[in-house]
């Protein structure tokens, strides 16, 4: 079955992008595929390594994230099945990895503070620039 | 979704997004818009002594252009109710007007330009940036067989 993918960041636009891609994985009868990335930022890890319990409470932070994600679609169309990916590593390079077999790709616009026009953000951009698959661009609000 | 728009140039990568949006219109049931922009390019018009008809001569190149994308839809998905639109102006700021009267907008990652393989072209940039509605940007066909 083709998978639609989208990237789940606890963001506004991520949310625009799983109502748009559950949505289209209910008309297409596709599986959505939630994908989220997480890493310790290198000012946590300050040059060291870490402890395990700091890199589980960011896997778990974004296992949350899929995981509240997974309970919307649940709501807004019932009927597709899901599948969740949580990876470790930066955003655009994760996304653009598991992704790479999927029928299309789903990105938002965002706000972008100080500027009128919604803008792309480095996640989309890194998708728009690198990825070989089809990509919908969704704007954040609805036409008025 | 009831109108969805594809914009069509005659490039391969054109041919694509038309597939993509014609299998998209008979999932979603809805119409398919057929929009293929023509100018004449601001050099041929400072070169001077332009013919009066380069005007029909584009225009007719563009007509042909969408005519031969309905066919392409016709063959694919015959069911769906296919409209064409030929439009004066720059393809980008047509598509992006156009996505004022569509729920969805498809076109090809870039045109006839001569660019590296995965550069986004600056049609399809302007459209994703700027479009009312949501915009698939559809890659072309992967090279050899």
């Amino acid at each position: 079955m083709e998978s639609i993918a989208v990237f789940v960041n606890g963001s506004e636009e991520a949310a625009v992008s799983l109502e748009f891609g559950a949505h289209e994985a209910a008309i297409r009868r596709a599986t959505l595929r939630l994908v989220a990335a997480w890493d310790v930022p290198s000012s946590i890890l300050g040059g060291g390594v870490a402890g395990q319990e700091v890199y589980d409470e960011f896997r778990e932070t974004a296992e949350k994230l899929v995981k509240d994600a997974v309970a919307r679609v649940a709501e807004l169309e019932p009927s597709v099945a899901i599948e969740t990916r949580v990876v470790k590593g930066q955003p655009g390079p994760v996304f653009l990895e598991e992704s790479r077999d999927a029928a299309l790709i789903v990105a938002a616009r965002k706000r972008h503070a100080g500027i009128k026009e919604l803008v792309l953000g480095s996640v989309s951009k890194h998708i728009l620039n690198n990825s070989e698959r089809p990509v919908v661009v969704v704007p954040l609000l609805p036409r008025a | 979704m009831k109108t969805i728009v594809v914009g069509v140039d005659g490039s391969p990568g054109s041919q694509v997004a038309v597939e993509f949006a014609a299998r998209e219109a008979a999932a979603h049931g809805a119409t398919l818009r057929i929009v293929s922009a023509w100018e004449v390019p601001p050099t041929v018009l400072s070169s001077g002594g332009v013919a009066p008809d380069i005007y029909q001569s584009f225009e007719g190149e563009a007509r042909g252009i969408a005519s031969d994308a309905a066919a392409q839809v016709a063959a694919l998905e015959p069911t769906v109710p296919r409209e064409e639109r030929v439009v004066e102006g720059h393809a980008g700021n047509a598509l992006v007007d156009e996505s004022e009267s569509a729920d969805l907008v498809v076109i090809g990652r870039r045109g006839h330009g001569s660019l590296t393989e995965f550069l986004l072209g600056s049609i399809s940039h302007q459209v994703a940036d700027h479009a009312k509605c949501p915009v698939v940007i559809v890659p072309p066909a992967p090279a050899g067989g």
